[in-house]
Parts: C-alpha cells; sequence; structure tokens
C-alpha cells in the first residue's frame, strides 16, 4: 500500500515538472552585451555598436547607466513579448523605440523607485522581423545589492505572462501540501510535547514550503528588485536549517549511535562552508544540499545495516531521489535552473520517506501502548490470583478444616489471618504503587496464615521502615511467599525475615533477608526466573522504568533479596 | 501394610497420618512422614514400603517427574493435590487414586480401598518403566500381554518387545483398563488382542491371540471367560 503511494506522488512530480519543460530563447548580457555608466542619447540607437562595452559590478547609487543586447531573430514573429530581468529601475527601448518603464528612475534629484526584478513587455510586430534586434535600457541601481546582471526572456507575449504561473501553481499545491503536514505535526507534537520528532518534522515541512514558496516566488510575484537579495539571504537561510534538521531527523528516528558528536561535526562543517562560500548563493545552496544528500545516505546505509526497521524504504527514497536529481539536473526549464526543481523533487521524495517511517513509529508508539495496558492489566490479574491459585487456597482450606476439627479457637484464628491477607490484597489490587507499611501488613498477615499450615514460628523484624513510602504492591510478599516454599527452619525451629531500608540523596535500598536453612539451593536457583521473580521484575519496571536493580542470592545463613530504586 | 506420606505441610501431613492410622487400624505395619523429595527418596532407598501418598506440589517443585518414577516402583500410589486440573494426567500415569484437597478421612478411605478392589474404570494410558537407569513410559496399547515373574511382571509388546515393570501382576491388575483381564494366576492378557480358547486334553485351556500366540487360562477362569467374551 504505501508503496503504491510512493510511486504515485513520484509519478505525479515527474509529470508536473515534465508539463513545465519549455525552451524559449533567452539573452544574457555577459553573452551578448554590455553596459556603460553614462547617458547619452546615442547609445538607444538599434545600430548602435556596445562591442566594446564591459561590465561594471560597481555601479554609483546616484549614475544613470546604460545597458544594451543584441540579439538575432531567425524569422518574423507576431504577438512576441519580452521579459527583462535587471535589478534596476529603466526605461526600455527596442530598436530605439521606447517600450516602457519598470520603476521610476533616481536622476534630476528625484529618488529612485524600484523596479520590479521581472518585467514583461509587448514588442510591436513591425519590430519583430527576421535579422538584428537591439535591446537598450536606461537605467539607474540606488541600491547596491543585488550584483548587476542582465537577461531577456523571449516568447509569445501570453507565454510570458501565463506560464510562470503555469508552473507556479504546482509549486502551490506542493507547498500547500507541506503546509498542511506542516501544522498537522505541529499539533501533534503538542498533543504529545515528549516526543520531539514530529516538532522536527513539522519545521522541515515549515521550511521546505517556505523555501518553495521563496523559490518560485519569482513566477508569480513582480516584487521590487532590492528583494532579489532578501529572498535570496532567506533562502540560504531555510537551506542551511534543513540541512541541519534532516539529518538530525534521520538521526534520530534511525537511532544513529553517537548522533550528538555526529550532528555537532556536521553543523561545525557547514558553518565553515557557509563563513568561506557566504558571498555565492547558489553555489553555496548546491553544495550544502549535495552534502546534505550524501550524509542522509550515510546515515540510513548504516540504518539498513542495522536493520533498524523502515530504514530500507528511506534508504531506497534517498538513492531515488539522488537519481531522479541528477536526471533533472540535465533538463532545462525557463525561469528556473534545473538543479531547484531538481533539489525539490528530491526533497519532495525524501520527505514522503520520512512521513512514511514518521508513521511506522507512531504506529509502534501505539502498539507499546497498547501493550503496556495490556501489561498493567495482567499484573493486576496476577496480584488478584496471587491467594486463589489452588495451591494457596486448598492447602489453607485443608490446614482450616485440620484446625477447627481438633481447636476451633486455632482454627478462628487462622480464619482472622486469612481474611485479614485478603482484604489488604483486595485494597491494592487496583495500585501501582502502595505505602511501604500496608505491604509489610500483607507479609505479616500472609506469615500468620502459613504459621498455621507448616507450624513453623515465623519472625519478622525491620529496620529503618518510614512509613508513606510508595512501593510496587505484592513484591515484598512474593519474597515473603519464595522464602517460606525454600526454607527449612533454623535450629531454634524459627524462620527469620528482615527487612532492611536505607537511602541516600541518589537511591533507596530494600533488602530482605531470609534466615533459615536453604532447601537444596541448587534448585532454588534453577526457580530463580520463574513466575514470581517474573512479577516482581514487571512491577519494578511498570513504575520505575530502567530506574531499578534487582538482586537475588544465598548468603551464610539464608537469601538475601535487594532491590534498589534509583531516583 | 507400610505407608511413606510425602507432604510439605506439616498441618496436612498430620492430618494424613492420623486419618490413615484410623482408616488401616491393625493392618497398618509403619508409617513415615516425609517433608521432602530428597527426604523421601532416601527412605525409598532403604526401606520398602506399600502405599505412598504424594503431594504434587512440593516446595514450589512440580511433582510431574517425580510422579514419573514413583509409578514405576512396585508400590501404589495415591495423590494428594490442590491441583484438581492435575487429576486426568495423574491416572494416566497409573496412579491408584487422585485425592483433591481439601479431604475428609471418607475420602481418604475410599482411596485406600482401591487398594483391594476396583471400583470404577482405571484410566491408565502409560506405565512407567525402568531401564538401564532410565525411565521410559510403556502406552498400555501397545501391551499384549503380561506375565507375572515373582515380585516383578514382563510386559508382552505388540511388537514383540519385552519391557520388566516392578509392580506385581496383582497391583497392575488394579491399574490396568478394562480390556485387560486376569487369565491366570501369571498372566493379565488384553482381551481384545484373544481369537478363541483352544480345549486341551485333560482339562487345560489356552486362550489364543494375536501374533499366533497362546496362553494359558486358569481353571477357575474359564467358565467366567468363556461366558463374557465367547458367549
Amino acid at each position: 500500500m504505501n508503496k503504491q503511494i510512493l510511486l504515485f506522488i513520484l509519478a505525479a512530480i515527474v509529470a508536473m515538472f515534465c508539463t513545465s519543460c519549455g525552451d524559449p530563447p533567452e539573452y544574457r548580457m555577459s553573452d551578448s552585451g554590455g553596459m556603460k555608466i553614462g547617458d547619452d542619447p546615442s547609445w538607444l540607437e538599434k545600430d548602435f555598436d556596445h562591442s566594446e562595452w564591459g561590465v561594471d559590478r560597481n555601479i554609483p547609487p546616484d549614475v544613470v547607466f546604460w545597458v544594451r543586447l543584441s540579439e538575432y531573430f531567425e524569422e518574423d514573429f507576431r504577438d512576441q513579448g519580452v521579459t527583462i530581468g535587471i535589478p534596476a529601475a529603466y526605461e526600455a527601448y527596442w530598436d530605439g523605440h521606447y517600450l516602457g518603464t519598470n520603476g521610476e528612475l533616481g536622476i534630476e534629484g528625484k529618488t529612485e523607485v524600484p523596479g520590479s526584478y521581472h518585467f514583461t513587455l509587448q514588442i510591436p510586430d513591425s519590430l519583430c522581423k527576421k535579422g538584428q534586434h537591439s535591446m537598450a535600457l536606461r537605467a539607474t541601481k540606488a541600491h547596491r545589492k543585488p550584483n548587476i546582471h542582465a537577461f531577456l526572456i523571449f516568447d509569445q507575449y501570453r507565454n510570458l505572462i501565463e506560464a510562470p504561473l503555469q508552473m507556479s501553481k504546482y509549486m502551490f499545491m506542493f507547498a500547500g501540501a507541506f503546509a498542511l503536514a506542516s501544522i498537522y505535526f505541529f499539533i501533534m507534537f503538542f498533543a504529545n510535547p515528549r516526543d520531539f520528532s514530529p516538532l522536527i518534522f513539522a519545521f522541515i515541512c515549515l521550511l521546505f514550503c517556505a523555501q518553495l514558496l521563496l523559490e518560485y516566488l519569482k513566477l508569480f510575484h513582480a516584487y521590487a528588485y532590492p528583494f532579489q537579495h532578501i529572498r535570496l539571504h532567506l533562502i540560504g537561510i531555510s537551506n542551511l536549517l534543513l540541512s541541519v534538521l534532516v539529518p538530525l531527523f534521520f538521526m534520530k528516528q534511525l537511532a544513529t549511535p553517537r548522533k550528538f558528536w555526529l550532528l555537532g561535526i556536521w553543523i561545525l562543517g557547514l558553518l565553515l562552508f557557509e563563513y568561506k562560500f557566504y558571498h555565492d548563493f547558489d553555489f553555496l545552496a548546491r553544495r550544502e544540499n549535495i552534502a546534505t544528500a550524501f550524509f542522509c545516505v550515510l546515515i540510513c546505509g548504516f540504518a539498513v545495516y542495522q536493520k533498524v526497521k523502515g530504514a530500507l524504504v528511506v534508504f531506497g527514497a534517498w538513492l531515488l531521489a539522488i537519481v531522479l536529481g541528477y536526471w533533472m539536473l540535465q533538463a532545462r526549464f525557463s525561469f528556473v535552473s534545473g538543479f531547484d526543481v531538481s533539489i525539490f523533487v528530491g526533497f519532495g521524495l525524501v520527505l514522503v520517506a520520512m512521513l512514511y517511517i514518521l508513521i511506522v513509529r507512531t504506529r509502534k508508539q501505539q502498539r507499546d501502548y497498547q501493550l503496556s495496558l495490556v501489561h498493567s492489566e495482567r499484573l493486576k490479574n496476577e496480584l488478584l490470583r496471587k491467594n486463589i491459585r489452588p495451591h494457596f487456597i486448598m492447602n489453607t482450606l485443608t490446614s482450616l478444616i485440620d484446625w477447627v476439627e481438633e481447636s476451633p479457637d486455632q482454627g478462628v484464628k487462622l480464619i482472622n489471618a486469612l481474611a485479614g491477607e485478603f482484604e489488604i490484597l483486595n485494597d491494592i489490587a487496583d495500585e501501582k504503587l502502595i505505602p511501604i507499611e500496608q505491604e509489610i501488613d500483607l507479609c505479616k498477615n500472609h506469615l500468620k496464615v502459613m504459621a498455621f499450615r507448616k507450624e513453623i514460628e515465623y519472625l519478622w523484624k525491620q529496620e529503618d521502615v518510614i512509613e508513606g513510602e510508595l512501593i510496587p504492591p505484592a513484591v515484598f510478599h512474593t519474597i515473603v511467599e519464595n522464602g517460606i516454599t525454600h526454607s527449612l527452619p533454623s535450629e531454634d525451629g524459627t524462620v527469620e525475615f528482615r527487612l532492611l531500608c536505607s537511602r541516600s540523596s541518589k537511591q533507596r535500598t530494600y533488602r530482605l533477608l531470609n534466615v533459615a536453612r536453604t532447601r537444596g539451593s541448587n534448585k532454588r536457583k534453577k526457580v530463580k526466573d520463574g513466575t514470581g521473580l517474573k512479577y516482581i521484575k514487571s512491577r519494578l519496571q511498570e513504575s520505575y522504568p530502567d530506574k531499578w536493580t534487582f538482586s537475588s542470592e544465598a548468603i551464610e545463613d539464608g537469601w538475601a533479596t535487594q532491590i534498589t530504586i534509583v531516583k | 501394610m507400610r505407608v511413606l506420606i510425602v507432604e510439605d505441610e506439616a498441618r496436612i501431613a498430620r492430618r494424613l497420618e492420623r486419618m490413615v492410622k484410623s482408616i488401616m487400624a491393625g493392618e497398618l505395619q509403619s508409617l513415615e512422614l516425609c517433608s521432602s523429595l530428597d527426604e523421601a527418596q532416601n527412605y525409598l532407598s532403604i526401606k520398602k514400603i506399600d502405599l505412598l501418598f504424594l503431594d504434587l506440589n512440593l516446595n514450589g517443585e512440580d511433582g510431574f517427574e517425580v510422579l514419573e518414577s514413583m509409578v514405576s516402583e512396585p508400590f501404589h500410589t495415591i495423590i494428594v493435590s490442590a491441583y484438581k486440573d492435575r487429576a486426568v494426567r495423574a491416572f494416566e500415569f497409573g496412579v491408584l487414586d487422585f485425592v483433591p484437597k481439601p479431604f475428609d478421612e471418607e475420602r481418604l478411605a475410599k482411596a485406600i480401598s482401591r487398594m483391594s478392589q476396583r471400583d470404577v474404570k482405571p484410566q491408565t494410558k502409560y506405565l512407567a518403566v525402568q531401564k538401564r537407569g532410565r525411565r521410559i513410559l510403556v502406552n498400555v496399547e501397545d501391551i499384549l500381554y503380561i506375565q507375572g515373574a515373582g515380585i516383578y511382571t514382563e510386559l508382552h509388546l505388540r511388537n514383540g518387545r519385552k519391557e520388566v515393570h516392578n509392580k506385581s501382576l496383582e497391583s497392575l491388575n488394579i491399574l490396568l483398563p478394562d480390556r485387560f483381564e486376569r487369565i491366570h494366576k501369571s498372566y493379565i492378557a488384553d482381551m481384545t488382542a484373544a481369537k478363541s480358547i483352544l480345549v486341551e486334553p485333560g482339562s487345560k485351556y489356552r486362550l489364543m491371540i494375536e501374533n499366533e500366540l497362546s496362553l494359558p487360562i486358569g481353571r477357575t477362569r474359564y467358565k467366567q471367560l468363556k461366558e463374557k467374551y465367547f458367549a
């Protein structure tokens, strides 16, 4: 099912980009033109020779300069238009004829109104005949950034207006999906703030959505040229954050060993890289993206090697994303670079894979939670069953009959002790933790009952018990039961249980000594992990997950059981 | 009668002791109490007994493994246990009776009475046999006939093999299901394998059974067998 969805999304992504693969002619200043500071009306002429002009990146903010580009049309065109891309305010002249003005030039004491970064104009059919043409732009550039550059895109006027919007509609859908995913996972995080994975994923989706919108902003929003620089900064920041969050997400999900060291080194490397190449947005973004992809492939590959659940799917998605990205790199797109498209396609695919492992994990968490509920119920059940197990109840009843027949007074005492034990068990059955004094009462009552059955004197001693201290129910009781089963009375005919409590700032310890002769100590070792001890360990794990130790060993005069609970 | 009681609950052991004494009265030759299996096995290695009372859950150990070794011995075993659900399986292993706790004297007397007469169909499915220090279980279905050999018995199986059991023919006769019939003072036969009775000169009778075998029939038992199986 998941694989089908994945394939479908992949096909949709490929299809959507293939529909927008057009190839209108594009002219760049660096190829077929030049610029010059100054203001000369003859520079707008169609046949002016600008072959001596170059590209001067340092334009003072208060000067007029001209940009010229020459073009050659292979045929006559109709309804032709041109999209001009130059960060400046300018008047445009086509073959010496005025076409329009973008913004307002900062001349004659006026403040410049910046032109929009992309500016589309229609060219009269009479000026679109086969042959040589020229575009001359009289411009001012009050804002230093972005650096001067210029390009022209020719196509049918209608196409120039519509095609970018056509392309951006797919991007909106894409971005919308991630915006929704982001909101969903933010809410999920707030519902369960202990788990950070949904939060990381929500941020990744949000950043990815923001990056998509920013990257394709130029297609649907005519922003003033100074914003171009801010836009590139924002994309750079978003890109850097993604380069940290995506590997972090995978390391967390795939339980990569020493992830914080790895992440630290990774962030350090990224920052060094940023410091060195910050002036070159495209170069930086591309290298960062490629490095992140390979880092993540390594993380996922290692997880596959360690047989982590879901690792194979994400590893496959990464490989596919890289292949697809590389393939798309070869394709050409108008308005956007092939690299931008490949990054979004590839990363979109990876995000789907991330969603997949997040869902796999969420499902596992839910199952674990259900299991823990069942587990708690089972422990409760086990506690209740303790005293209705045939071995206990039938032996007790047999002894009771005997006492009643022989000595009714003693029989009544046994009934009272038994009632006491049942009453306490009934009280604690629903609890996960009970006061220690209640547990001690339970043990004492049990010893009374057993004294009637076994006709052995059982002694209970305790040291440093603090009333009100909480412990899991029937834990000492289980140890006492085991002790009774496996002890022979000492020479004086008694079996003694001694509870020693101690506590420090870090932990508390309960040591329950069973002073008696041990019946075949080897046999006792064999039953060491019987149901009784499993019950104790399950109870400890339930209330103090991984913060307890349990030991049980033969000592000189009997048996010692020790429970340590770490705070 | 020599009796051993193996029970780790002192009160219950004493109850058993009291009741056994009262039931057997003059018949009782000796009575011993043991509170653990080790103790019981030590006792059995030096003393012979006729009847064992055994608790199936002794000091937290499952007594079934012990049961297997006990039922291969010459004496009869009566289980006294709180685990009523184990009764069926205990009977399959050839115990004389299963007395659930809590019990009274009447129930115990009934169990003891089974030593001399069977009042219900025995459900024994296996006979435990000691063989070269190991114990093997012989399925009762596989037994063709049993021959008494002094205090032992020889189990003759359908596949021609022979196993020696420590119990006497009398003891086994009490434990085996109805289809086994005492046909001679030295023979018990599975009557489902019986084909015909051969009358030989001199009022000698033989039971023809599977595998071309024939077994002697006691003169006193001939008439009863003929009426029951060949009428």
